[in-house]
C-alpha cells in the first residue's frame, strides 16, 4: 500500500508522489494513459475527490495532460519532470532533517558532517547488497 | 409527499439539541453537509454520534433546533427520511430466522427505488447466497448483507454508524472499497461515523470531531491534517508561558517543555509565539489524524 | 404491508403450529382414553370425549395470551425491532400489521373452539342452542379480554414472557374481582349477561391502550 492514511502528509500529496514515482520509474511512459479516477480511488481505497486533487496537481506541474473524454496521459517530458520533482522532494526531506538538527542546537558544520557520514554509510550499504 | 428543495445541502442541522431527563446528549449542534460529500464523524464513545444519527434519520425527536435532511424538515416530515437513506449500524439485528433471499425481498418491498440488478450484483460480489439463514452468517457476512440492503435502493444518503467495528481487516477493506465505489459511481452523500481513523481519512472529504455532545471542529480532511501542528517550545530558565497562540487546541507545560497544538498553522504562528513568550527554541511537528483527534479531545477535556 | 404481515406471521410460526397442536391435543387424548376404556360402547365413548372442548378452551386462552404477548414484545429480545425501526415503514404500519396477524390468529382459535362445541353437542334443541350462544359469548369475550391485556403489556415490556405472564395474572385478578363484586351485589343468576359485554369492552380498551402506548414510544 503506497498510501499511509495515518501519517501527517496529505493523502493527495502522497498519491501525487506515488504517481510521480511510477512515471519516473517508467511504469507509465509518455503518451500512455493513467488509471481512471475511479479505478485509482478504489484501488488505493481513498475518496475520488482526493485522487482528483492529486491529478489536478500533476496536471498543473505539466507531468500529465488531459484529453477530453479520454482521461489523463503522461506528457512527453513526463519522466524528466518527475525526476526533477523527486529532486525537489529530496530537498524537502533534507530540509526537514536540517531543521530537526537546528532544533537540537547543532551547528551547520556539524549537520554537514553528519550528512557526509550518512552518504558514506549509504555507499557501504549499496555495495553490500 | 414532501418535495425536496433546490438546496445543495444533503444535511443541514441548526442548533440541534437533545436532552434526556438529566443529561444533554447533543448540544447546539450545527452542521452543513453538501450533496455528494463524504463526511467523517469522529468522537469518543458516548460523545453523541449515534444520537445525532438517530435524529438525522428522524427516529428521535430533537429537544431544540432545526434540521433538514435531503430537503425534508426533521420537525415535520421526519418519517419520510428513512426512504431515502441507506443505513448500516454497528450491531446488526436482521431477522435471524430469515434466509438472505427473504431479507432482501422483505426490505425490497419498502422502497420504490430498489434496483434488483444492482442488488444481485452486490450479493454475488460479497458471496452471499440467498438460501443461507441469517443466523448462520458470520459477523463480516452480516455486515456485508446490511451494506447490500443499505445500497440496493440507491439511497441519496448513506449513513454508516461504526460499520467496521469488530471486523477483520480484509472485510473492512471490502466495505471501504464498496462505499468508495458507491461514492464514485452514484454520487452519493456519505455520513461515516467510525473509530478507525485511517478509514475515516480515506473516505471523507470533511471531518467533524464531536465530544460530549459538542462539535469541536468541522474541516476539510486534508486541511485538518496539514493545518494542525504541534509546536514544541523550550522555555527560558525559570519562565512560564505568557500567551498561547491563536487557534490553540491543547497545550501542556512540563518543566521547560511547552507543547502546543494549534489549528490553521502558518509561519506567523511561530513568529507571534516567539515574540509573545520567553522562548529558547521552537520546533514544529507534523501530526497524523490520530494525534490531532486526541489533542482535540484532550483540549476539550481540559476546558471542561 | 404484505411484507410486514408475512414477517409477523412467519416470525411466530412455531407458536401458531405449537398452539394449534396444543388446542387439538385434548381431543386426541380424550379420544384415546375413551377408545381404550370403552371399546364399542358408543355412548360412553362420547361421554368421555365430550370433556375435550372444555380443556381445549382453557388451553386456547393460554395460547391467546401468548399470541398477544409476543405480538410486539416478541421482537425486542433479539432486537429485530431495531432493524425494523430503521426501515421505511411507519410505526403505524408496523403496529397495524401486528394487530391484523394477532386478531386473525385469535379469530381462528375462537372459531375452532366454537366449531368443536357445535359438533360435540349431540342434540341441538332450541334450549341447547340458546345455551351455546351464551358459551360462545363467554369464549369470545374472554379471548378479547386476554388478548387485549397481553397486547397492552406487549407494547411496552421488553420480553414476551413478562407480557404473557402479567396478562394471565391480570385476567385471573379480573375474574376474581368480577366474581367477588357479582356475589356481593347479588346481580342474579345469569352472570354471563354482564361478564360478556364487560370483558369485551375492557379487552378492546386494553388493545387500544396498547396501540397508543406503542405509537408514543421511542425505540430503541
Amino acid at each position: 500500500m503506497p498510501i499511509d492514511p495515518n501519517g501527517p502528509v496529505p493523502l493527495y500529496q502522497q498519491i501525487a508522489d506515488y504517481i510521480r514515482q511510477l512515471v519516473a520509474a517508467g511504469v507509465f511512459r509518455s503518451a500512455e494513459a493513467l488509471p481512471s479516477l475511479r479505478a485509482l480511488a478504489v484501488q488505493l481505497a481513498v475518496n475520488p475527490n482526493t485522487v482528483q486533487r492529486a491529478y489536478d496537481q500533476l496536471e498543473r506541474e505539466g507531468l500529465v495532460y488531459a484529453r477530453r473524454g479520454l482521461g489523463l496521459f503522461v506528457a512527453e517530458r513526463g519522466a524528466e519532470l518527475a525526476r526533477n520533482k523527486s529532486q525537489e522532494a529530496l530537498y524537502q526531506t533534507f530540509m526537514q532533517a536540517i531543521l530537526a538538527g537546528k532544533a537540537a542546537q547543532l551547528s551547520g558544520e556539524k549537520i554537514g558532517a553528519i550528512f557526509q557520514r550518512a552518504l558514506a554509510g549509504a555507499d557501504v550499504k549499496a555495495r553490500n547488497q | 409527499m414532501i418535495q425536496a428543495t433546490s438546496s445543495d445541502l444533503a444535511i443541514e442541522l441548526v442548533g440541534v439539541t437533545k436532552r434526556y431527563r438529566r443529561n444533554t446528549a447533543v448540544r447546539e449542534l450545527s452542521l452543513q453537509i453538501p450533496k455528494g460529500a463524504a463526511f467523517g464523524f469522529i468522537g469518543p464513545n458516548g460523545a453523541g454520534k449515534t444520537t445525532t444519527i438517530r435524529m438525522i434519520m428522524g427516529l428521535l425527536p430533537m429537544t431544540a433546533g432545526q434540521g433538514n435532511v435531503l430537503g425534508i424538515n426533521l420537525n415535520s416530515g421526519q418519517d419520510q427520511v428513512k426512504r431515502y437513506v441507506g443505513y448500516v449500524p454497528e450491531q446488526h439485528f436482521i431477522y435471524r430466522w430469515m434466509r438472505v433471499g427473504q431479507v432482501v425481498r422483505f426490505c425490497r418491498s419498502f422502497y420504490e427505488t430498489w434496483n434488483d440488478k444492482y442488488c444481485s450484483e452486490l450479493l454475488d460480489l460479497f458471496g452471499l447466497d440467498g438460501h443461507q439463514k441469517v443466523k448462520h452468517l458470520s459477523k463480516g457476512m452480516v455486515t456485508k448483507l446490511a451494506l447490500v440492503l443499505a445500497l440496493a435502493h440507491e439511497p441519496e444518503l448513506l449513513i454508516l454508524d461504526e460499520p467496521m467495528a469488530g471486523l477483520d481487516p480484509l472485510v473492512r477493506e471490502e466495505i471501504v472499497e464498496r462505499v468508495l465505489h458507491s461514492i464514485c459511481e452514484r454520487k452519493r452523500t456519505v455520513f461515516l461515523s467510525s473509530h478507525t481513523l485511517s478509514d475515516v481519512r480515506r473516505v471523507s472529504d470533511v471531518i467533524g470531531i464531536i465530544h460530549e455532545g459538542q462539535l469541536l471542529t468541522v474541516a476539510p480532511t486534508e486541511q485538518l491534517v496539514s493545518g494542525t501542528k504541534r509546536i514544541r517550545a523550550v522555555l527560558e530558565e525559570g519562565q512560564q508561558p505568557k500567551e498561547s497562540p491563536e487557534g490553540t487546541i491543547w497545550n501542556r507545560v512540563q518543566g521547560r517543555e511547552w507543547l502546543i497544538t494549534v489549528k490553521d498553522f502558518t509561519s506567523n504562528t511561530v513568529e507571534r509565539l516567539r515574540s509573545a513568550n520567553p522562548l529558547q527554541n521552537i520546533e514544529v511537528i507534523d501530526l497524523g489524524l490520530e494525534e490531532i483527534f486526541k489533542d482535540y479531545i484532550r483540549g476539550a477535556e481540559v476546558a471542561a | 404491508m404484505r411484507a410486514l404481515i408475512w414477517k409477523d406471521f412467519m416470525a411466530n410460526r412455531v407458536l401458531w403450529i405449537g398452539g394449534l397442536a396444543l388446542i387439538l391435543l385434548p381431543y386426541l387424548l380424550c379420544a384415546l382414553v375413551a377408545t381404550i376404556s370403552y371399546k364399542g360402547q358408543a355412548h360412553d365413548w362420547w361421554y368421555i370425549f365430550a370433556n375435550a372442548p372444555g380443556i381445549s378452551c382453557m388451553i386456547s386462552f393460554l395460547v391467546v395470551a401468548m399470541v398477544g404477548g409476543v405480538a410486539i414484545a416478541g421482537e425486542r429480545p433479539d432486537r429485530s425491532s431495531e432493524f425494523l425501526a430503521y426501515l421505511p415503514p411507519s410505526r403505524a404500519a408496523i403496529i397495524t400489521s401486528k394487530a391484523m396477524v394477532g386478531i386473525g390468529v385469535i379469530t381462528v382459535i375462537c372459531l375452532l373452539n366454537m366449531f368443536a362445541l357445535y359438533v360435540i353437542e349431540e342434540v341441538k334443541t332450541k334450549e341447547v342452542l340458546e345455551r351455546m350462544k351464551v358459551v360462545y359469548g363467554a369464549i369470545c369475550s374472554s379471548a378479547i379480554l386476554i388478548f387485549g391485556f397481553a397486547w397492552l403489556y406487549s407494547s411496552f415490556l421488553k420480553n414476551p414472557i413478562y407480557s404473557t405472564g402479567l396478562c394471565i395474572a391480570t385476567v385471573l385478578l379480573f375474574w376474581m374481582l368480577f366474581a367477588f363484586v357479582y356475589d356481593t351485589m347479588n346481580w342474579g343468576s345469569n352472570h354471563m349477561v354482564i361478564f360478556t359485554p364487560l370483558a369485551t369492552v375492557v379487552g378492546i380498551g386494553a388493545f387500544v391502550g396498547g396501540i397508543f402506548s406503542y405509537l408514543h414510544r421511542v425505540e430503541p
